[in-house]
């Protein structure tokens, strides 16, 4: 039971990454591979927060909030100016760089070291040391960031991002300004990711740069290209696929000698006819 | 989409229950400890990880049939991901009902450490920095990095050199090792310059450069193979066969033996015969890699450790080897324990005619 918790506490934490990419790839078909920058960010800010400065979990998710707001308003202003692969190139970048700071400004980050004993959440005097307690929390956050992807996605701030993705040039002659809603959504984006970061920080009680590299924004854009662009369902099954299949495939008896590599095997052939039967996703609403 | 779900979650279930079944059916037999293992076997690391796996193989096959428990292995891969780490441990702990977890490198110890303690529950870890013992279900095995950082630094002093050049991969252990390498080289007066690069780098050819501009005279490199392979073969295609090239933990940890002829490293000792005829026998290698002597000692320890402590229960194998200094070793020479520290002796070590051996002046 304790086994399937845990699963599901990381299944919370990838559904809240996955609904803040979706929001800005599925809504508004900007391609961006920096949200584990993002998500890092948030994870070091809950690290740094709480072991160096002492401060609670919850005040160090909104300090991750601000960090990733600021941080995504300079670099948006940047991206906004691109399009299509070139939006993803220069994401990609800024994945990069993030990762080579985590990496490098030791006296901060602690580098490859890493920051050990993060604590978990508390509220007054109880703590959310169990990890049933935890899931509890994740869940809560995670329905939260579902609502507020649907909001957003009925709203006519989420109408503009759809016309955006359809036609920019289009939405630009209607008169709306293309670039500040790129920038917002992004803005938006960046933040929420930054919440799952802190979840993650204190789930796993350790972090280092090695969780936040280009790598992981790809796992994230394959999540939601699995479960289906512009898709608040989509983000979270692709989640629970993502996550879960490695796990099933751990159970299926293969040979330890060779298992590792087998499994590997089958879960990128799984993933390979997924896109063949079903190239726009499981529930996707429009394809790349 | 129902379905599917309803089904992953079946399948998970299911083999928590088969899992329970099969513990009872073996209960008839001799008392069961099952060892765990979670391993990088696939990703950056898997060579590393792969390594272990040999070394917890060769030791389990090594076993007497006379020991009073039988001893079982489960080992996972974690794909070198620290997400991967807590749900593995805890699937070890409360599907597979392990006695024991061993894991490989810092962030993976790191995690399982406090972990190892809230479930009562046996970890040996191998990190450089092992931040994470700090009770007695907590054990890690390596070499000391502190004595392989003077062994060079006194080394490169006793060479008469006085620039070098370090190239240092960005992991946990390497980064820490090389800090302490450069607090000796700045005491022994020798100046140096560094480079840091990540896994899976293959250029170093505007590094190597750099260095060249620094009139180095001898390479420290801080890294594994691949990355140490072919890196070192770049820095003689440039600088010519006869640059001095040494480096931190890396005797045992190098794929090509061929490329360090003559070269000397600070490295974790050499193995002793029993180790290392056991591993050519089984498989039909003699290139075993520094994972390999680290798994087969920590099974090892563990074994020694359930054998000799009055009960099977975890608190009180965990008491016993806390207070145990008659680690079972694979050296000449005894293992040192510090409390949870089990250190691996060091020592120099070249290359002569492709053949791993100790440095003697």
């Amino acid at each position: 039971m304790e086994y399937l918790i845990n699963l599901a506490i990381l299944f919370g934490i990838y559904s809240m990454l996955a609904l803040s990419l979706n929001m800005l790839i599925g809504m508004s078909g900007l391609v961006s591979l920096a949200q584990a920058a993002f998500y890092g960010i948030g994870a070091y800010a809950t690290a740094i927060g709480m072991t160096t400065f002492g401060l609670g979990f919850f005040t160090t998710i909104i300090l991750g909030i601000v960090v990733n707001a600021i941080l995504a308003f300079v670099v948006g202003k940047i991206l906004a100016r691109f399009q299509g692969d070139y939006y993803a190139i220069v994401s990609a970048g800024l994945s990069i760089i993030v990762f080579s700071i985590l990496q490098n400004w030791k006296t901060v980050t602690h580098g490859p070291l890493g920051i050990f004993g993060i604590g978990k959440p508390a509220i007054g005097s109880y703590t959310f040391y169990s990890n049933t307690a935890f899931l509890g929390l994740v869940v809560i956050f995670t329905i939260v960031l579902y609502a507020l992807y649907q909001w957003i996605n009925h709203s006519s701030f989420g109408r503009v991002l759809k016309a955006l993705r359809e036609d920019e040039k289009l939405a630009q002659s209607m008169g709306y300004k293309t670039k500040h809603f790129k920038s917002v959504i992004f803005v938006l984006s960046a933040s929420l990711s930054g919440i799952a970061g802190a979840f993650f920080a204190s789930y796993i009680a350790f972090i280092d740069p090695s969780s936040f590299q280009l790598k992981e924004g790809i796992f994230l854009f394959t999540i939601i290209i699995v479960g289906g662009l512009s898709s608040a369902r989509g983000s979270v099954v692709g989640a629970l696929i993502l996550i879960s299949l490695p796990e099933v495939l751990r159970f299926i008896g293969l040979p330890y000698e060779t298992a590792a590599q087998l499994q590997q095997m089958i879960y990128g052939a799984m993933l390979l006819l997924m896109m063949i039967f079903k190239p726009q996703g499981l529930f996707g609403k429009y394809r790349m | 989409m129902k379905k599917l779900i309803l089904g992953l979650c079946m399948i998970l279930a299911l083999n928590a229950c088969k899992d329970e079944n099969k513990q009872m059916a073996q209960a008839n037999t001799k008392p069961v400890v099952k060892i765990g293992a979670i391993l990088p076997l696939s990703g950056d690391l898997a060579v590393w990880g792969n390594s272990e796996k040999q070394g917890l193989i060769l030791a389990q096959e090594n076993l007497p049939t006379t020991l009073k428990n039988k001893y079982e292995l489960v080992i996972e891969d974690s794909s070198n991901a620290n997400k991967n780490i807590q749900h593995l441990t805890q699937k070890m702990i409360s599907v597979d009902k392990v006695d024991a977890i061993i894991t490989m490198f810092d962030p993976a110890a790191n995690i399982v450490g406090p972990m190892a303690t809230t479930n009562k529950i046996i970890h040996f870890g191998q990190s450089w920095f092992p931040q994470y013992v700090t009770d007695e279900y907590n054990y890690n095995v390596y070499a000391d990095m502190k004595q392989e950082a003077h062994l060079i630094a006194d080394y490169l002093a006793h060479k008469g050199i006085k620039k070098v050049y370090l190239f240092t991969v960005n992991q946990t252990g390497f980064i820490g090792g090389t800090d302490i390498l450069k607090q000796l080289l700045e005491e022994q007066k020798i100046e140096y310059r560094e480079s840091n690069f990540n896994f899976g780098q293959t250029d170093f050819r505007t590094d190597i450069v750099k260095a060249g501009s620094f009139n180095a005279q001898a390479y420290i490199i801080g890294a594994f193979a691949p990355e140490a392979d072919i890196l070192t073969k770049q820095l003689k295609q440039i600088n010519g066969e006869d640059i001095i090239i040494t480096g931190l933990d890396l005797g045992l940890n190098i794929a090509n033996k061929s490329l360090y002829e003559g070269s000397v490293f600070g490295s974790p000792a050499i193995p002793g015969n029993s180790f290392l005829s056991g591993y050519k026998t089984k498989y039909n290698d003699e290139n075993y890699l520094f994972g390999a002597t680290v798994g087969y000692i920590s099974f090892n320890a563990i074994v020694h450790a359930f054998e000799n402590s009055q009960t099977k229960d975890k608190q009180s194998v965990a008491k016993f080897l806390s207070t145990d200094n008659n680690i079972p070793t694979i050296y000449d020479e005894k293992i040192i324990k510090d409390k949870g520290l089990i250190y691996i002796p060091s020592e120099l070590l070249t290359i002569v005619n492709d053949k791993l051996v100790t440095f003697e002046e």
